[in-house]
């Protein structure tokens, strides 16, 4: 036996012990006053051991947010709750539904073939393109190993890093193997034919087959050389079409997940450049759209850019430097600068959001020096000035605010306001139709207690505002309009109040208070009265503007009593709502344990 | 609890009844539970001793009454000694392990666990929950990886009231910890317990682990680790004594064959005679006399059918054009793959004749589907049945409602997730088990359930069909194992003895033994007639999950959560191959029909291929009964290939009756 030498600090730590003072207040929460602290004691240890028989280590329950507790203070006691978010209703009724989850489905493929597993989009790539990343950027990592090891060989190879040491003054360049087999040769006749071709389908066919099939790998030099080869000969031919045909090419394969590019880039990047910076793309400059292959060429090489650069290889600089060079040099056609500033475009671009953020910081910070104050101004109106005739262009006249803010950070609104300024400047200014709903925010919560919404009312209702409270006609005098649904204990109202002040649970009185925002008509449905549960609920037809509506429920149903009888009477209102034909929204505190039986529980002993 | 514990008492009662040879072990055994009952244990113990065989059978007496009568269980530990001993004697007995030469160092170490398990516990009920925890503390890290699951959950013990419900150590106390040695070994430690005066150490051994010696040559460190693992030790060498009748049943005659394949290939007379030909060779090939080979009445068995010979002239006929599988010549893999489904398949089956593939889901339904063009129709309703002629030759075609025919079907019942799935052979009937403790059996000509067995106390994890119908297994939490027949409500075995969940249930190929694996890390054969536990096989360093007979009855491999796939052969009990290559939790295994291939697919989204035939070419070789097991071979040489699936974690392998392979498994996203 192996007797390992563990260092204590990697033991799982175990889990905390329960405090005296939570078992106490757990007592007294079921009425169990004056318990001995020995007994407490006992309680805690016991009630631990029990904890960590049931709660696994592993499947901890665990909420992926954090859930922020607040405390305040009252009848003499510290108590901490769950703040509740106010739902923005409007947004509720106008959004989309959600979609149900799709059916399950089965897919076949073959996994292999006697013995040799295909290179479809179905099975994992042959080389992983981690694996083809290490090789282009560490081409040392290589040597020592087993050329190709096959699947089935594939044991850990003990010898590794040390053989590579050994022959390290040795350079060793390994052969590149490029045995294509014969149906990859096939299938490369058969794509760069396609792909050049006439027929348009068959070259959508081979471009999708291009940009997602896996395996590719080892067709990518002879790939690669022929996008070259072809622009080389076509830039000289004016012939357009080959060489839009010849970017598609390019966009294919860099849309591959499964490629990695970055060792052929020495033929991709003069490929692309070539066909934004030529003098001369068509025969007939004057008529053909030689611009849209620039535009989507210049695309190309800022997604190449994006995609490649590293710290090593400088590349989006030295792409920069090209084309700044072309931009200065007083020969170059201008047909040469558009395409040079096309890509200039696609590279600011995509920079001001990350840029708008970093602002954002420095504006943030309690303390600014002056001159960085002044650099964020010029560089906010640098933006301003030269982005907005681009983005007068670009986009299409609705401005949103929001579309800018997503698109663009925290230089969003800025942007949006200077290009509306600058549309308006042009055009007669039309005024948005769109209303928001900005007012219609509605706090809908079920009071567990008639005494607590009674409170809560003077606090919440400001003048403009409705409430409407079932259970505790007392609170019918405050402010507002208040629609009132006599509860089961309605009757005493100002009693009930008096007890659950006391703390005793038995006798506290359930009610329902909805908080209804300024704007938004309600209407309280009538509902059958449930038989025989003590079951509240309230229903309300809401109307917004625009004639949309809604029906919102609250229910509450106190801790006691039987689950069914109060659910049965619940889905009866449920099933009457429905038929009025608007959304529904149901809310609630029902109180029902999905962890415990469907039964009634026993009465609590009466305290004292 | 209480109902998996009378369990246990009940299948012990069964264990030990069928284990006496005479009335003089019957009485032995009556005075010993006097004995106990009167607490008097010096004589209790001072019997046992002498009757040496009477470990196990004991053993499992006392784990009956662990629960009933825990005063007496616990009460072994005497409250001497003060709390330093412990630590000053486990520390001698692991310096002493580790001095000792390299032969006997890890047939000693085994010791070190149930010692020190022991020793805790001791120290827990005598009172001193601080020594407890910082021996726990001090010499837990030391224990092997396998045994840390177990060392947390004894953490959570920490004073005396806790040792009374706890299930770990009701399995510690209830079963003795069994070490084989040499007697070399055992010659050392005895040696080693006398002369150091250790008197707290020498109680515990004598207490609580069996120390099982042989003669000869000490176990290799490989050996002894491969076997490793499971909680209650190794198993002792009488335990898998017990003769195993794993040879097939004889095939039945099947006359009916031809008129079958005239209907069939009505092209001419000459190809059906050749093929009968050929086919009868092959039948009296199967037919001849098997020396392991179980009487066929040895269990009763359903009368065959005409249905079924012609079903299984069908397989017979498909078995001649399936493909042979070698080192050289892989199969062919198909894999299907479920969408919008990661987080809610838990387990998938297709039956034998590859055409439907059953699924079951977390949200408590099953779907089948069919595989082939053929839909799945359901029955006409009883008007319509009325007017069919039964006399027809096509009456159960006709049976059948074509407009009722669908690619998939979905089955509700259970209120709880799937977690096991089975076809009868005949394909009319699937069996379902679930979390909610019940397992269902659902007619496929109705759709629809017939039969809610109620039987197992809590979650269900598996249920698997015998291969010749009409019996069931099935495993769950409540640590049994169950043989079921159809037309019983009521199980017909309890198969107790696991220390933890039974996690999967498979039957042999002869329908007269049932494997399960455990939680508890080992892997147990049952007699399916007896009721008795023929094979403890110990080896896997975590959970069991998934299990498989070699088509020839004579092999079992098992793969669980350590990644590992381990082969034994049932003649002998002992470890033949240990392919250890995935690097997560074995899903499932499954043999080609010729048994020359073995697959293995799992968590870790791979499907492995191994050289079956290489595996067992050496236990084939030696005669039964050697009584030291040849070393186990180890995967690297036996792996054929490896096959990726992207992001598929591996739920299922089938081969097809041409031995095409067909996986499954959802998507992960």
């Amino acid at each position: 036996m192996k007797v390992k030498q563990r260092r204590a600090e990697q033991e799982p730590a175990l889990a905390g012990t329960l405090s005296l003072d939570s078992v106490r207040v757990a007592a007294e929460s079921v009425g169990i006053c004056g318990l001995p602290d020995d007994a407490i004691r006992e309680l805690a240890e016991d009630t631990t051991y029990r904890l960590r028989q049931v709660v696994q280590p592993l499947y901890g329950v665990q909420s992926l947010e954090h859930v922020p507790f607040r405390f305040t203070s009252g009848g003499g006691r510290e108590l901490s709750f769950q703040d509740e978010r106010d739902l923005e209703l409007g947004e509720l009724v106008s959004a989309q539904m959600p979609k149900a989850p799709l059916e399950t489905t089965i897919r076949v493929h073959w996994l292999c073939i006697d013995g040799v597993q295909p290179a479809i989009p179905e099975n994992p790539p042959p080389v992983a393109l981690e694996h083809q990343k290490q090789e282009s950027t560490n081409p040392a990592s290589r040597i020592g190993k087993p050329p190709a090891a096959s699947p089935a060989s594939a044991l850990p190879t003990k010898s590794g890093p040390q053989r590579a040491k050994t022959i390290e003054t040795v350079s060793v360049k390994q052969l590149a193997q490029h045995e294509l087999s014969v149906e990859l040769q096939l299938y490369y006749k058969e794509i760069t034919e396609a792909c050049v071709g006439s027929d348009e389908s068959r070259r959508a066919e081979a471009l999708q087959s291009l940009s997602s099939d896996p395996g590719l790998h080892q067709m990518l030099p002879r790939l690669c050389n022929f996008i070259f080869e072809g622009v080389k000969v076509n830039v000289v031919q004016y012939n357009l079409a080959l060489l839009i045909y010849l970017m598609r090419m390019v966009k294919a394969l860099l849309d591959n997940q499964t490629l990695y590019l970055e060792k052929y880039l020495h033929e991709l990047i003069p490929s692309v450049a070539s066909c934004i910076l030529s003098r001369q793309l068509c025969a007939r400059p004057e008529a053909d759209n030689h611009w849209a292959l620039r535009d989507f060429a210049s695309r190309l090489l800022a997604q190449i850019c994006k995609n490649f650069n590293t710290s090593t290889n400088n590349m989006q600089t030295r792409v920069t430097r090209l084309f700044t060079g072309c931009l200065r040099g007083e020969r170059s056609s201008l047909a040469a600068t558009y395409g040079a500033l096309a890509v200039i475009k696609s590279f600011v671009l995509p920079q001001v959001k990350p840029l708008g953020c970093r602002l954002e910081r420095l504006s943030e910070q309690p303390v600014v020096s002056p001159a960085d104050r002044l650099a964020t101004t010029h560089l906010k109106q640098l933006f301003a000035r030269g982005l907005t005739p681009l983005l007068k262009q670009l986009r299409s006249p609705p401005d949103v605010v929001e579309q800018y803010q997503a698109e663009y950070g925290y230089l969003g609104p800025m942007l949006c306001a200077a290009v509306s300024k600058a549309r308006s400047q042009t055009a007669a200014p039309q005024t948005a139709g769109t209303a928001s709903l900005g007012a219609s925010k509605v706090a809908v919560g079920a009071a567990a207690a008639a005494a607590a919404s009674a409170q809560a009312a003077p606090r919440l209702g400001t003048p403009q505002r409705t409430i409407i409270v079932s259970g505790s006609p007392a609170a019918a005098g405050g402010s507002g309009r208040l629609v009132v649904l006599g509860g089961p204990r309605a009757a005493a109202p100002t009693q009930d109040r008096a007890r659950a002040k006391r703390g005793q649970k038995t006798a506290r009185g359930g009610g329902l208070a909805v908080l209804v925002r300024d704007g938004i008509s309600v209407t309280k449905l009538k509902m059958s009265s449930p038989v025989d549960t003590h079951l509240e609920t309230m229903w309300l037809l809401m109307s917004f503007a625009g004639g949309r509506s809604a029906v919102i429920g609250a229910a509450y149903r106190p801790p006691d009593g039987r689950t069914t009888d109060d659910l049965e009477a619940l889905r009866h209102q449920l099933l009457e709502a429905v038929g009025t034909g608007s959304r529904l929204y149901l809310l609630g505190d029902l109180n029902i344990d999905p962890w415990v039986e469907n039964l009634p529980r026993p009465p609590r002993p009466w305290p004292g | 609890m209480e109902a998996a514990s009378t369990a246990a008492a009940a299948a012990a009662a069964v264990a030990s009844g069928g284990d006496a040879k005479g009335m003089d072990k019957n009485t032995l055994v009556a005075v010993l539970q006097f004995l106990n009952k009167n607490n008097l244990q010096g004589a209790e113990q001072a019997l046992r001793k002498e009757t040496g065989f009477f470990d196990a059978v004991s053993a499992a007496g006392s784990g009956g009454q662990a629960s009933s009568d825990v005063g007496t269980v616990l009460s072994v530990y005497k409250s001497e000694g003060d709390p330093d001993a412990y630590v000053s004697n486990y520390v001698s007995l692991k310096a002493f392990v580790e001095k000792s030469l390299d032969a006997y160092k890890y047939e000693l170490g085994q010791l070190l666990f149930p010692v020190f398990v022991h020793m805790y516990l001791e120290l827990v009920f005598n009172n001193h929950p601080a020594d407890a925890e910082a021996f726990l503390a001090r010499f837990g890290p030391d224990q092997e990886d396998f045994f840390q699951q177990d060392v947390q959950k004894l953490s959570h013990v920490t004073c005396p009231e806790h040792m009374q419900e706890n299930e770990l150590i009701q399995q510690f106390r209830s079963s003795a910890y069994t070490v084989r040695m040499c007697r070399d070994s055992h010659v050392l430690l005895k040696r080693h317990l006398s002369e150091k005066q250790h008197s707290l150490l020498l109680g515990l051994v004598q207490d609580h682990v069996v120390l099982d010696v042989f003669e000869g040559v000490p176990r290799s460190k490989q050996l002894i680790h491969l076997t490793a693992g499971a909680l209650e030790g190794d198993p002792g060498r009488q335990v898998n004594k017990t003769k195993m009748l794993f040879g097939l049943l004889r095939e039945p005659d099947i006359q009916l064959t031809v008129p079958v394949e005239e209907d069939d290939e009505p092209e001419g007379d000459d190809k059906p005679k050749k093929k009968k030909a050929k086919k009868d060779a092959l039948v009296s090939k199967k037919s001849k006399n098997d020396p392991n080979a179980p009487n066929p009445s040895r269990i009763p068995l359903a009368e065959l059918r005409d249905m079924d010979k012609r079903e299984k002239a069908k397989s017979l006929r498909e078995a001649m054009k399936r493909a042979t599988l070698g080192p050289d010549s892989l199969p062919s893999m198909c894999f299907y793959t479920f969408l919008n489904a990661a987080d809610n398949v838990s387990c998938v089956t297709l039956c034998e004749d590859s055409s439907m593939m059953a699924v079951g889901f977390s949200s408590s339904t099953v779907r089948v589907w069919s595989l082939i063009p053929q839909k799945l129709r359901a029955m006409k309703s009883a008007d319509e049945l009325a007017d069919i002629d039964k006399d027809a030759d096509d009456v159960l075609v006709r049976m059948m409602d074509e407009r009722s025919a669908e690619q998939s079907r979905t089955l509700a019942g259970h209120s709880g997730p799937v977690h096991g799935v089975s076809f009868s052979p005949d394909r009319t009937l699937l069996l379902t088990c679930s979390e909610d403790g019940t397992i269902r059996l659902w007619s496929l000509q109705t759709w629809s359930c017939l039969v809610c067995y109620k039987g197992h106390v809590f979650p269900v994890w598996d249920v698997r069909f015998s291969p010749h119908g009409h019996y069931f297994a099935s495993g769950g939490h409540d640590r049994t194992a169950r043989l079921w027949a159809t037309d019983h409500h009521q199980p017909l075995r309890i198969f107790a003895g696991h220390l933890a969940d039974v996690d999967v249930v498979e039957f042999h190929p002869n329908s007269n033994y049932v494997a399960s694996g455990s939680s508890d890390r080992s892997v147990r054969v049952w007699d399916v007639s007896t009721g008795s536990c023929v094979r403890v096989l110990t080896g896997h360093k975590g959970v069991v999950y998934a299990a498989a007979f070699s088509p020839d009855g004579r092999f079992l491999v098992s793969g669980g959560a350590d990644g590992a796939v381990l082969c034994w052969d049932l003649a002998s009990g002992h470890l033949t191959a240990a392919l250890c290559q995935h690097t997560d939790t074995v899903c499932c295994v499954q043999f080609s029909r010729d048994g020359a291939v073995l697959a293995s697919g799992g968590m870790d989204d791979c499907i492995k291929l191994w050289d079956f035939q290489k595996a067992t070419e050496d236990s084939l070789a030696e005669e039964v009964g050697a009584a030291q097991p040849a070393d186990a071979k180890v995967g690297a040489e036996l792996a054929l290939a490896s096959f990726a699936t992207k992001h598929t974690p591996v739920l299922v392998l089938h081969f097809t009756r041409r031995n095409l392979l067909l996986a499954a498994g959802p998507l992960q996203t």
